[in-house]
């Protein structure tokens, strides 16, 4: 009895040591606030979590239980507009979709064994052709992108003058890309799968998005992401090279939407705090990035609202607050 | 011989009699037969009378002079017409008339003007040009220019001045001190509370006589009571409340003194104001109306609630408010009409609302004025430049007033400002307009005038009142505790 219970115990042991650890990589991956990064100059390798892109990146084939996500549903449609498809685009990788695949491996002279890879989809697309000219030497300026999600537009921009366009992919409706101002904090030269030839981070502070390439660049002009915005692998290098970190972006859309249920103040972080600092700034009130933080600048501003309406300038937002915002 | 001598001494008299005659002509009746500059008869008697930046000073139009101006950056804008956009169309104007002068302007945040002036006139180092609550502590530090000579009594011909009846008298009053006006007023802005008319009419309060006669401890008292009777049953979370103050720091408070005809912690010789049964009475009749139920539980929290309570109908008066409550008004009535309000707003009517006074004293508003100061930068300018700043300040005043009362809640000092603003304001009704009008000029406008006692006053504020009111919202002091405290604290000798 005991020479088996110990034989189990060792057993459990050597299982657990064969599973692979997690990393952060993964586990955060698409969620969180990245931390403080170490710069690593060399090949900008940094570690930090990644966007809901990067779930993107897993193979796909036929399973018991078929797999799920917006990954599948992107291949049914790609396979539908290339012809090999003909069933309901529903997300689900079934039988259709697998014998979808195999036939659009036959046709590209791959071996058809209907595993979804990174060359499968690369295969599956051509992209759209760049017509933009070439950048010469960059006037003195500051460097900013301006990101249109309505346009589905990237704009490098040195000073005012509008360097370059790039044509961009960005989050579906219900990921989408996060309207707001924030910066570039840390890039990636290699990050590879769903995020391309290149990745550039943005201090979004709900979740890790930022501007990345891709293995579908067909998706490129479409709302395809989960919420970063995509761009055509040669684009992004030549982004990557252009803007540097602390660049600011500009993403602009509609307006941050949602309702503010908790009692803000300085040091909270999310989505409501970029509410707030909207609707701060519709009233004339000066809160700098429209970056979900509530750092001094917002503080300054709700103070400044406080005092003009005559409240308390106690730099808390609460119900008062949001009633003097129109928000209640 | 003799004859002779009288004779000569008979001419000298007549002549002299006649320059006397010819010279109070001139200086009093007719001025402009002598061209203007420093040696005009009546710029001599300015200057023998103290004041040496007058009309008459002698600008260089082919000198360069910068003026520095100083004020405040509202977060306001009119169709993106903002304040900077102001102040530079004055400046423009301005420099129109005087083409060798250079401004440079400072926008401070709002509520900030009032310290940085302060350590600017510590180091002596002021602007020429300060637009800011009015302070009279400043006038002790000898660097405020007197603008009397610039203010007649009726219209003049030879110089620019501006009759001082265009002026509402109590603002004049407000900046004079011994017989000198050391600013131009600008505008003013009455304190005081907002009620909502509907309930408080339910109540039993006769709400335009209350705006036009001010009302008394006891009549509060009496609403609540009657909110009291006809909410008899009602659950907690539907009941509508008498009163729902603010409870931070002394801002209730002060009001309550301020209509009681204590603004003032401390008089100008330093002895304690807020003591005795003028205190007692302010700190009871809150304590009373507490007992009855007429605030929301927890009383230390209330403010927090203060426009949920007041726009969804469930609190009869709201306090205190400043000039920017009117604003919030019209904001929210646009958002209404437009249907922007997410699950929609009962329809409230909102007033502006006196502070209540003891029973047996007299209503009077509490007002503040906001005013251009001119000062002199020691070293750096003199009574030529004080000139151009008094003229740029005069501008500056007026045109702040008429831009800010077209957005807040605030009176143009000068008369001929209003019937224009007030068909700009978010005011909205006859009875609140007569009410902020009767307010500036029966109004007081309460400071320290020295700054020793200024400071004093603050420490006492910040260090000693606002702790005690919090305790006293939390129910943890009496009103004769309170008063007992404070004295104590006052006659400490360190405190001296």
């Amino acid at each position: 009895m005991s020479l088996r219970f110990v034989w189990g115990v060792v057993v459990f042991l050597v299982i657990v040591s064969a599973i692979p650890p997690f990393s952060l990589h993964l586990i955060d991956s698409g969620g969180g606030f990245p931390g403080p990064v170490e710069a690593n100059p060399s090949n900008y390798r940094i570690i930090v979590p990644k966007c809901q892109c990067g779930a993107t990146y897993r193979s796909l084939c036929l399973t018991h239980p078929h797999l799920r996500g917006h990954d599948v549903a992107e291949l049914q449609e790609r396979l539908l507009t290339l012809g090999f498809f003909e069933g309901k685009v529903d997300g689900i990788f079934g039988i259709s979709t697998d014998s979808a695949v195999r036939e659009f491996q036959k046709a590209v002279n791959m071996e058809p064994t209907g595993l979804v890879t990174d060359l499968v989809w690369l295969r599956m697309g051509t992209g759209p052709s760049r017509t933009l000219p070439a950048i010469a030497d960059l006037p003195p300026g500051e460097r900013r992108i301006v990101v249109d999600v309505n346009t589905l537009v990237l704009t490098f921009y040195v000073g005012d003058e509008i360097i370059k366009r790039y044509p961009i992919a960005i989050g579906k409706w219900h990921t989408p890309t996060p309207v707001g101002e924030f910066v570039i904090i840390d890039k990636d030269y290699a990050p590879g799968g769903a995020f391309g030839t290149r990745w550039m981070g943005l201090n979004v502070p709900w979740g890790g998005y930022g501007i990345h390439g891709t293995n579908k660049p067909w998706s490129i002009g479409s709302a395809a992401s989960a919420g970063c915005i995509r761009m055509l692998n040669e684009d992004v290098e030549e982004l990557f090279e252009l803007a540097p970190i602390k660049t600011r972006v500009e993403i602009i859309g509609e307006e941050p939407k949602g309702d503010i249920t908790r009692n803000l103040r300085m040091g909270d972080t999310g989505h409501d705090v970029q509410v707030l600092q909207y609707y701060l700034r519709r009233g004339a009130f000066d809160t700098g990035p429209l970056d979900g933080r509530f750092g001094p600048r917002v503080d300054a501003a709700v103070r400044e609202m406080q005092k003009l309406y005559g409240f308390p300038p106690t730099g808390r937002v609460g119900l008062n607050e949001l009633y003097l915002l129109g928000l209640r | 011989m003799r004859k002779k001598a009288l004779k000569v001494a008979f001419m000298v008299l007549v002549t002299l009699l006649s320059g006397i005659a010819i010279f109070t002509i001139v200086v009093f009746n007719r001025p402009e037969l002598i061209p203007p500059g420093p040696y005009h008869p009546r710029a001599l008697l300015s200057e023998l009378l103290g004041y040496h930046v007058h009309p008459w000073v002698r600008i260089d139009p082919t000198k360069q002079y910068t003026l520095k101006v100083w004020s405040t950056r509202w977060p306001i804008f009119q169709d993106g017409y903002g304040y900077d956009d102001l102040i530079e169309e004055v400046i423009e104007d301005f420099q129109k008339i005087y083409p060798n002068v250079s401004v440079e302007y400072v926008l401070l945040p709002l509520g900030e003007i009032e310290e940085a002036i302060e350590k600017a006139v510590d180091n002596s180092t002021p602007p020429n040009i300060c637009m800011a609550p009015f302070d009279p502590s400043l006038v002790e530090s000898g660097l405020v220019v007197p603008i009397n000579m610039f203010i007649c009594d009726k219209p003049r011909k030879d110089i620019r001045a501006t009759p001082a009846t265009d002026f509402e008298l109590s603002s004049l009053g407000f900046v004079s001190l011994a017989n000198r006006i050391w600013a131009w007023p600008s505008w003013m802005a009455v304190k005081c509370w907002a009620g909502n008319a509907e309930v408080l009419r339910e109540a039993g309060i006769d709400v335009e006589r209350v705006m036009l006669y001010g009302w008394t401890y006891e009549d509060i008292l009496s609403m609540v009571d009657a909110l009291r009777i006809r909410q008899a049953g009602v659950e907690e979370q539907y009941r509508t409340y008498g009163l729902v103050l603010d409870t931070t720091s002394t801002n209730t408070l002060d009001t309550l003194m301020e209509a009681a005809g204590r603004g003032l912690v401390l008089s100008p010789d330093g002895s304690l104001m807020w003591q005795g049964d003028t205190l007692k009475s302010s700190l009871s009749f809150l304590q009373r109306i507490r007992l009855e139920k007429g605030f929301p539980e927890p009383a230390h929290m209330m403010s927090e609630r203060m426009l949920e309570l007041f726009w969804t109908g469930r609190a009869a008066v709201i306090g205190p408010v400043g000039p920017g409550f009117l604003r919030h008004v019209r904001e929210r009535h646009e958002k209404m009409s437009g249907n922007h309000l997410a699950g929609g707003a009962e329809a409230v009517e909102p007033i502006l609302l006196p502070v209540p006074h003891p029973v047996g004293g007299t209503s009077s508003a509490c007002v503040t004025l906001n005013a251009a100061v001119v000062f002199t930068c020691p070293g750096t300018s003199g009574a030529d430049t004080a000139y151009l700043a008094v003229r740029l300040a005069e501008a500056l005043a007026r045109k702040e007033a008429l831009w800010l009362a077209g957005e807040l809640s605030v009176v143009p000092a000068r008369y001929e400002d209003r019937p224009h603003t007030f068909s700009l304001t978010p005011v909205p009704d006859g009875a609140t307009r007569r009410f902020l009008a009767e307010a500036v000029a029966s109004g007081r406008m309460f400071r320290n005038l020295s700054s020793a006692t200024k400071e004093k006053e603050r420490f006492l504020r910040e260090h000693v009142i606002s702790p005690m009111m919090t305790e006293f919202w939390q129910g943890t002091i009496s009103p004769d505790e309170f008063d007992r405290r404070l004295s104590a604290v006052t006659s400490l000798s360190g405190f001296e």
